[in-house]
């Protein structure tokens, strides 16, 4: 089982879209995927349609058992119409009692431990956060065998991602010491790109010549992408032939590759 | 009470509970978390609160290791922490005469305004070069110049470790180099010629009181860094030697003129049964025949114990100037003044070890060295303003060049 956590200090750059996207795509290429969605937000659960309880916080505080936690996804919600999922998507939907977690617990390693119940059920963990930290957020990088960073190509969100990377080294360190594991850098995907205007494409180029080959192709701002948060569904699955869902499969089957070294 | 009052309590005493009992620091949710968002939430009780500290009241400790001042001037002050502001101007006087000597007379030191004024705490490429032709004494000033310009700038991150003394004043543990710079922004930013009045703010400096004095501890503060020389590394491990051996045995810093006599008065002594491992782990090396060599480097006569300091001559230098010393005193000298008569040609003849490349105009690097000098000029900062004058001359040449080459392309 790998854990992946979409993390970026900036919010609005596409954390809970790619994380619903990601873990679509995963189920619909054959993956076992769990959607965990630790924002107090909670866009991920109402974007998938589902009701906000039992949530993160059952699990954390409460002690829930999994099987009365999890909910799995009928396929016809998130597959493309000619291309029937192999996998299997469920959720953890999120509420606003996320944001008492922290208050409730001091065990560094609660959701690590919570999460290896899971190792034979699920291949692939993928956890949308808020942006703010808290130390929610560290329990979470402690869970997390990649980091998946969405920004956009825009100082604010560059400067979120640069201090999220900072964080992210520290908490490896202690990961490391405590469990032997490391936290890898699964990519940085730049979203909501503007190709034709200077200031993206700079920043883009400023980005590669920086961290090269981990920076992943964009993802185009396309009003295909909000249609499909209003219709509570993937862009590939509500246009398959568009543009959003080519580039949305590029990121997947990234993420696959990307996985597989993890 | 109410049953609000009550549950807030309860919840108070529970997060108590949990820091009494020693959770282990490592696994605890908020420990990680403060660790891995950098932020300093001391997890354990021992931590002892900073409180400002006049920095006049605060004496530096002489018998400290680590030279900030190097030892020739030195010789000109007391101790007194009311005379640092004269320690200052005879160490810039000092400084002046050694460009004078060694780089000829229009190569001017750097500027210490700007430096202290604009913040600034790395240096450029051309400054670079400055420094590289710079003598010991400009370096070490520089040193605390930037540590001032960087508390300026950021505040003082790490306070100063003091031991509480007689009639509330203090004896100077650790943090001399932050003291100093205390001292160089309270005389710099008095108000005068134009310059802020910011003494209010520099009068005190933040410090943690502790009861008693540890040269261990100054020992490891000590070795956090890299740079203790040679010399400096034979006073750390004669200070630790006569902590081990008892302080009362030994003759006290002040009974000594030359301030060698003081520490070589361990050059012979064995270390205690057993503590040889907490030495050499105190002093961060790995290997018993270091200390074989610090024992020789106190040894040394006391021209080269002054000079190498100053110099900073490595510890493979000193050896060899210890295996003449052995055979003939006045050889080693002479050496010595040869290594230290090159080490000044090579500045006077601007030969640098690492002199850095011309930043060429129309490149990134010079678009940005424009724009830094830019933010540096400024009113009074004749050295800054005459720089960025000249990065924008070249600049213009290197426009007005481009601008030929393209209507040449037209025409």
């Amino acid at each position: 089982m790998k854990v992946i956590s979409l993390l970026n200090e900036k919010g609005g750059v596409g954390k809970t879209t790619i994380a619903m996207h990601l873990a679509a795509g995963l189920a619909v290429r054959g993956y076992r995927t769990l959607l965990i969605d630790a924002d107090a937000q909670a866009n991920a659960t109402a974007g998938l349609g589902l009701p906000e309880a039992p949530g993160f916080y059952d699990l954390l505080v409460r002690q829930a058992n999994w099987n009365d936690l999890l909910r799995v996804l009928p396929a016809e919600m998130y597959e493309p119409p000619d291309t029937p999922a192999k996998g299997l998507l469920a959720m953890l939907p999120g509420n606003g009692e996320t944001q008492l977690i922290a208050q409730k617990i001091d065990d560094a390693y609660a959701i690590y431990d919570r999460l290896a119940e899971l190792e034979d059920s699920i291949d692939v963990v993928v956890f949308d956060t808020s942006p703010t930290p808290s130390l929610l957020h560290g329990a979470i990088y402690l869970a997390t065998d990649a980091i998946l960073y969405p920004t956009l190509c825009e100082t604010f969100s560059l400067q979120g991602l640069m201090k999220t990377m900072k964080h992210h080294e520290s908490f490896a360190e202690n990961r490391k010491a405590q469990t032997g594991r490391m936290i890898h850098t699964l990519g940085i995907v730049p979203t909501m790109y503007r190709a034709k205007t200077v200031e993206h494409s700079e920043n883009l180029n400023e980005l590669r010549g920086r961290f090269g080959n981990q920076v992943w192709d964009p993802l185009s701002l396309r009003i295909t992408w909000s249609e499909a948060n209003t219709l509570r569904r993937p862009v590939f699955s509500v246009a398959p032939n568009s543009q959003a869902a080519h580039e949305a499969w590029g990121a997947v089957d990234r993420a696959i590759r990307e996985i597989s070294y993890v | 009470m109410s049953k609000r009052e009550q549950r807030r309590q309860q919840g108070a005493a529970w997060t108590d509970q949990t820091t009494d009992e020693g959770r282990n620091a490592s696994s605890s949710l908020r420990d990680v978390t403060a660790q891995g968002y950098g932020l300093n939430i001391a997890p354990n009780q021992q931590r002892i609160i900073a409180k400002p500290v006049s920095i006049f009241d605060i004496q530096p400790d002489l018998a400290q290791p680590r030279r900030t001042i190097p030892s020739s001037i030195r010789t000109a002050w007391d101790g007194d922490p009311k005379g640092v502001k004269a320690l200052f101007m005879v160490w810039w006087g000092e400084v002046q005469r050694e460009r004078g000597e060694a780089a000829g007379k229009d190569e001017l030191p750097f500027d210490l305004g700007a430096y202290l004024e604009s913040g600034q705490t790395e240096r450029t490429a051309d400054e670079d070069a400055t420094h590289e032709a710079s003598g010991p004494l400009e370096r070490s000033l520089l040193q605390i110049t930037m540590l001032a310009a960087s508390i300026r700038r950021d505040g003082l991150i790490n306070p100063v470790t003091v031991e509480q003394g007689k009639n509330s004043r203090y004896r100077l543990e650790t943090g001399e180099r932050r003291w100093l710079a205390y001292h160089l922004l309270h005389a710099w930013f008095d108000g005068h010629d134009g310059r802020p009045d910011e003494r209010e703010e520099w009068d005190t400096i933040p410090a943690r009181v502790v009861e008693k004095f540890d040269v261990w501890r100054q020992a490891s503060e000590n070795n956090a860094r890299d740079d203790l020389n040679g010399i400096g590394k034979a006073r750390q491990f004669a200070v630790l030697m006569m902590d081990l051996r008892g302080m009362e045995n030994f003759r006290p810093f002040s009974a000594f003129e030359n301030e060698q006599d003081y520490y070589a008065q361990v050059a012979e002594m064995a270390s205690p049964y057993g503590s040889r491992e907490q030495l050499l782990n105190a002093l961060g090396i790995n290997s018993p025949s270091v200390l074989t060599r610090l024992r020789h480097f106190l040894r040394l006569p006391h021209e080269i114990w002054r000079g190498a300091d100053d110099y900073n001559l490595s510890e493979e230098i000193l050896e060899e100037l210890y295996g003449i010393a052995r055979q003939d005193v006045d050889k080693a000298i002479q050496r010595f003044r040869e290594i230290i008569h090159v080490k000044n040609v090579r500045i006077q003849s601007g030969q640098t070890k690492r002199k850095a490349p011309p930043t060429e105009p129309g490149t990134r690097r010079h678009f940005t060295l424009v724009l830094r000098m830019m933010k540096q000029a400024g009113k009074g900062k004749k050295q800054s303003n005459q720089q960025a004058l000249k990065t924008l001359a070249e600049l213009r040449d290197w426009v007005d060049e481009q601008e030929r080459i393209i209507r040449k392309l037209d025409s």
